[in-house]
């Protein structure tokens, strides 16, 4: 017994190592979010324009809510795959709708001038709604079903293709 | 955290917070909620700026959670409510002090139990070291010791103590033996 | 030029490693005086090519030669010579570079240290250095080569991590953690290489012991510096953040702490053999895993430098050395056991044991607290936090626990004690912890924990000094010498011993400011309008105006505040935020007012951009932080104390007169004690303890 435990006392490290070697599988940024698959928090915002908007209020089939900020570069390279959806889908199937986050309205006017795109944008005093939905940084986008249910989040720029699929697949769904 | 009440040693660590937690009533004064808010902010963890708390932070985003806190304190919410609104939002992520339910359970037991087992295993090696039973201190002193009763001198010093403190050369066995007779032959 | 010139000589340097270490082995295993020399001089010349390394390297960052990567990474025109120098350690490569220096420097003064030391031992110790200085020197000369060449050379770099030249005490605590985390691998070799040596007898531990005091002192400034750093650059009012770096210091700390108090035992008893290599090569082993941890992005951190095929290798290389130095021990296990005898257990022997518990305890603890995420992530797939409250939660009664240790390990003697004696050595201590208590009760404290801190170190400190008092008077009547003189002598004579006291003195002091600027703090979130002014605690702040300065690196927004403390006015205050164009957030900088009592930390949190009408400061009142520094140099002095080399040593009388000496007697145990050193010094022959 003796003659053998000491020969055990290496293999000890051994979950530990390979707990380290799981480690370096994955991706830290990558964070979770609690609020996939829940309903949508409700809200009321001003648009740039000054009219109250709820998500209530909204009757589009799918809702594409994208937070974003004039100051952030990855939302630039976002941009044209939203201004995409716009023209690609009906008004009453989707709706873009973006979130301005810890920006002000003169900033966001000028990023609208200068890269395009028509979609309502509102303000959030207080980055509350940015809270309530979770968002740790700009651009996040939510996929909001019409049961108005979060059913994808995405982190970080957008695709036309990510976009897309997300979309299609949840007016399959809604259609079906 | 009721749940680790039965262990003694979690619980004097809980002490000083289960203090706060009776205090929520329906009113609080500015003070109370400024008080309060930070208590919750120092627990939640701040998204953008990851190792730090929401309390410590100055992004912006962190900064709008503070006053998020704060009115949710002041409209009457338990802190434990403000906590699990952005539990809701971000998940256990949010938390620095993870829940102690599930497999969280053990980064508090563990430690505990390490510190129990490792107890008992040194119990029982005391105990065959100093040979059968954990001599009491008042077990007889015999062999190499100065009679400490009659012969210990006045001035308070610890008469037995064997000599060469941590001594840098770290003398044998032997060596020692050898400078208590000299002292013995001179005495 | 320098490119290649730089990769020239890290090459070099793996080459010298390599020799070093077949032999090193070799001429250890057969005892082959040539292949022994050929081992140190190896040594000796892979620590020249790895000076020369730096010195390319330093070169290439002060006279701004982009081609070389590193610098086309890490330097910029802009960056200011100061933190351009020190950009050696700001990023991945550069800092390996660095360790190898240290660790090559570190071989080299063992190898000189043992020029002359006959006991077999000094191969096989360098043999293993070279071996781990293979595994640096080859991550330099492969994938984290910072020589590479870029072409063509470009204009200019971004310069350094915004967060890494925004103070000059970036040019302190990594130097020091770096002496002490490398500094930790000589232990570790001299463990090895006993194992490898079959020579498992006495001489080793009492090298291992005074290289592991050295590193241990250089690691405990380092993390002292680290939360000095800390505190006054990144504006967050904390000092410790249990950040996966900053626990990456701290847990080889407390292995190494434990290890320094059960060596004694081993050296007086012959007990815990296997113990004391376990925990040096934990020890070792821990600072790799600390620096994995940083190094590889596995977890959040605040100067984690991801890159990519590192990671992997730097966890191999872990492995390697883990089983390997366990499969040593376990095929050593015959020569390493020992007999347990103790002769009471309530004794010093006992306390050691005990305090080992603790310590290991806290270090598993704060190990499994920092990867705890990662158990649960692959448990679970879940995401989840274990952040201060945790650690705080657990750390606080295991440290108090270690603090009460620290006042009865001294107050009992080896061996065995009796009650009465008992009585005699801990009522006074006692009944001092106990009148800390009262009178800080009376004050109106009403807090556990401080309460508890408190008394347990009006205790330890009433153990240190009655250890002192002792001491002195069993000096002065040996030496008949002055009190003062007779103190001194202490230090001389047994510093090891003495100087022991003076660390723990140092931790008490740091262990109180812990508890009152853990427990006191408080902090206020001010908006002001010019001229504006405001009170917090005694505190009393203005706001005059916003200032802009540009530099060369960087764009500097900064806030005049005039502050007073009751009435005395403190100068004007300028907590600033920095703007780096590498990073998007600004960088700010706090105002520290210091003094004994307490810190006045203001960090500029928002200002109105157009006319710097008002602006928003973050002001916490933070006391007794500065006995947090105080006390880390008291620790660092303690250690330089018992390191510094002396002659013989002459506590024999001493403790002789301890027995109950009178004048007459005391004459004859001089030549007792001379003759005892004569008799030790035959043992140890020509070990450096006794060089001076």
């Amino acid at each position: 017994m003796k003659r053998f435990g000491r020969w055990l006392i290496p293999i000890l490290p051994i979950p530990a190592l390979a707990l380290l070697a799981f480690g370096l599988t994955r991706d830290v940024q990558v964070l979770p979010s609690a609020i996939v698959g829940e309903a949508a928090p409700e809200f009321r915002l001003e648009t740039m324009a000054g009219d109250s908007l709820t998500l209530a209020g909204l009757d589009a089939q799918v809702v594409v809510l994208n937070f974003w900020a004039s100051w952030c570069i990855p939302c630039r390279q976002e941009h044209p795959a939203l201004v995409r959806a716009t023209e690609v889908y009906d008004d009453s199937d989707v709706r873009v709708l973006g979130v301005l986050y810890q920006d002000t309205p003169e900033g966001a006017e000028r990023f609208m001038r200068r890269f395009g795109g028509g979609w309502e944008t509102v303000l959030d005093p207080g980055t509350r709604t940015a809270i309530d939905f979770g968002v740790y940084g700009v651009p996040e986008t939510f996929f909001i079903d019409a049961d108005r249910r979060i059913a994808y989040k995405h982190i970080g720029p957008l695709s036309w293709e990510i976009l897309r699929t997300k979309v299609d697949s949840l007016l399959s769904a809604g259609g079906a | 955290m009721r749940q680790l009440a039965p262990l003694v040693v979690l619980c004097l660590m809980l002490a000083p917070e289960s203090a706060l937690a009776g205090t929520q009533e329906a009113e609080l004064s500015a003070a109370e909620v400024d008080h309060l808010s930070a208590e919750v902010a120092a627990q939640l963890r701040c998204p953008v700026c990851r190792n730090q708390s929401v309390l410590e932070s100055s992004s912006g985003l962190a900064r709008e959670m503070q006053s998020v806190i704060r009115d949710r304190l002041a409209s009457g919410e338990t802190p434990e409510e403000v906590r699990a609104y952005f539990v809701g939002r971000y998940g256990d992520w949010i938390l620095l002090k993870p829940e102690p339910k599930g497999i969280n359970l053990l980064v508090y037991l563990l430690p505990a139990a390490a510190l129990l087992f490792g107890g008992l295993l040194l119990y029982y090696r005391i105990r065959r070291w100093t040979g059968a039973t954990v001599s009491a201190p008042e077990a007889s002193p015999a062999g190499l010791e100065v009679p400490d009763a009659d012969a210990a001198p006045t001035e308070g010093a610890r008469a037995a103590e064997l000599p060469s403190p941590d001594a840098d050369g770290g003398l044998s066995e032997e060596e020692e033996e050898w400078i208590r007779q000299q002292i013995g032959s001179l005495g | 030029m320098l490119s290649t010139l730089g990769y020239a000589s890290v090459i070099a340097a793996l080459l010298g490693a390599a020799i070093t270490t077949l032999t090193g082995l070799i001429g250890g295993f057969k005892n082959r005086p040539v292949l022994i020399d050929a081992s140190r001089r190896a040594t000796y010349f892979t620590f020249v090519a790895m000076t020369a390394a730096i010195v390319t390297m330093e070169a290439a960052l002060l006279t701004h030669d982009f081609s070389v990567a590193y610098v086309s990474r890490v330097g910029s025109r802009e960056t200011p010579p100061y933190y351009t120098a020190i950009s050696l350690w700001s990023s991945l490569d550069g800092s390996i570079l660095f360790w190898g220096w240290i660790l090559s420097g570190y071989a080299a003064l063992v190898a000189f240290v043992r020029r002359r030391q006959t006991d077999g031992l000094t191969p096989f110790v360098l043999g293993t250095l070279g071996f781990v200085g293979i595994f640096f020197f080859g991550l330099l000369a492969g994938p984290a080569n910072p020589f590479g060449l870029i072409v063509p050379t470009p204009e200019n770099g971004p310069g350094p991590n915004p967060l890494l030249q925004n103070h000059p005490l970036m040019g302190l605590h990594p130097p020091l953690l770096y002496l002490g985390f490398v500094g930790l691998s000589v232990p570790f070799a001299f463990a090895i290489g006993a194992l490898l040596s079959g020579n498992l007898e006495a001489t080793w531990l009492r090298d291992a012991r005074r290289w592991m005091i050295a590193a241990w002192a250089f690691l405990s400034l380092g993390i002292v510096g680290g939360a000095w750093w800390s505190y006054e650059v990144l504006g967050w009012g904390g000092y410790w953040a249990w950040d996966p770096v900053e626990n990456a210091s701290f847990l080889p700390w407390l292995t190494a702490t434990a290890f320094l108090h059960s060596v004694m035992v081993q050296e007086r008893r012959g007990m815990l053999k296997t113990w004391n290599l376990t925990l040096i090569i934990g020890t070792f082993i821990l600072t790799l895993f600390g620096t994995f941890l940083t190094r590889s992005g596995i977890l959040d951190s605040v100067h984690a430098f991801t890159e990519g095929v590192i990671g992997p290798l730097f966890l191999a290389y872990i492995a390697l050395l883990t089983l390997g130095s366990f499969l040593l021990i376990a095929w050593r296990s015959d020569r390493l056991h020992a007999p347990g005898t103790l002769d009471g257990a309530v004794s010093r022997e006992s306390a050691f044991i005990l305090n080992n518990l603790v310590f290991v305890a806290l270090t598993f603890t704060v190990l499994l607290g920092t990867v705890f995420p990662l158990i649960v992530e692959w448990a679970r797939s879940e995401r989840i936090s274990v952040g201060p409250p945790y650690f705080d939660m657990v750390f606080t009664p295991l440290a108090l626990l270690l603090l009460f240790l620290m006042g009865v390990g001294p107050a009992l003697p080896w061996r065995r004690t009796t009650a009465e004696k008992m009585k005699r050595s801990f009522w006074l201590p006692t009944a001092m912890g106990a009148a800390v208590v009262a009178v800080i009760f009376l004050l109106g404290v009403r807090r556990l924990y401080p309460l508890v801190t408190f008394g347990f170190a009006g205790f330890v400190l009433a153990t240190i000094v009655e250890e002192f008092r002792k001491g002195v008077s069993a000096r002065q009547r040996i030496s008949g010498r002055p009190p003062a003189f007779a103190f001194l002598d202490l230090f001389t004579r047994n510093g090891r011993r003495y100087g022991g006291y003076v660390v723990h003195t140092g931790v008490v002091v740091i262990a109180v400011g812990l508890a009152i600027s853990g427990s006191w703090k408080f902090e206020r979130e001010l908006t002001l309008r010019q001229g504006e002014q405001a009170e917090i605690g005694e505190y009393r702040l203005q706001f005059d105006e916003i200032f802009t300065r540009e530099e060369p690196q960087r764009f500097v927004v900064g806030g005049n505040f005039q502050a007073w403390k009751g009435d005395r006015y403190l100068g004007v205050q300028q907590p600033r935020l920095n703007y780096y164009p590498t990073s998007q957030q600004p960088i700010a900088t706090p105002a520290v007012e210091s003094s004994l009592s307490k810190d006045l930390y203001l960090t500029l949190m928002a200002f109105e951009p157009q006319k710097g009408e008002h602006a928003t400061v973050r002001a916490i009142v933070n006391p007794a932080v500065a006995w947090l520094w105080i006390g880390g140099l008291i620790v660092g002095i303690g250690a330089l104390i018992a390191i510094w080399p002396h002659g013989r040593p002459a506590y024999l009388p001493e403790l002789a007169e301890e027995l109950g000496g009178t004048a007459p007697l005391a004459d004859s145990l001089e030549s007792a004690a001379a003759e005892a050193g004569r008799r030790e010094e035959a043992v140890v022959v020509g070990g450096e303890e006794h060089g001076s």
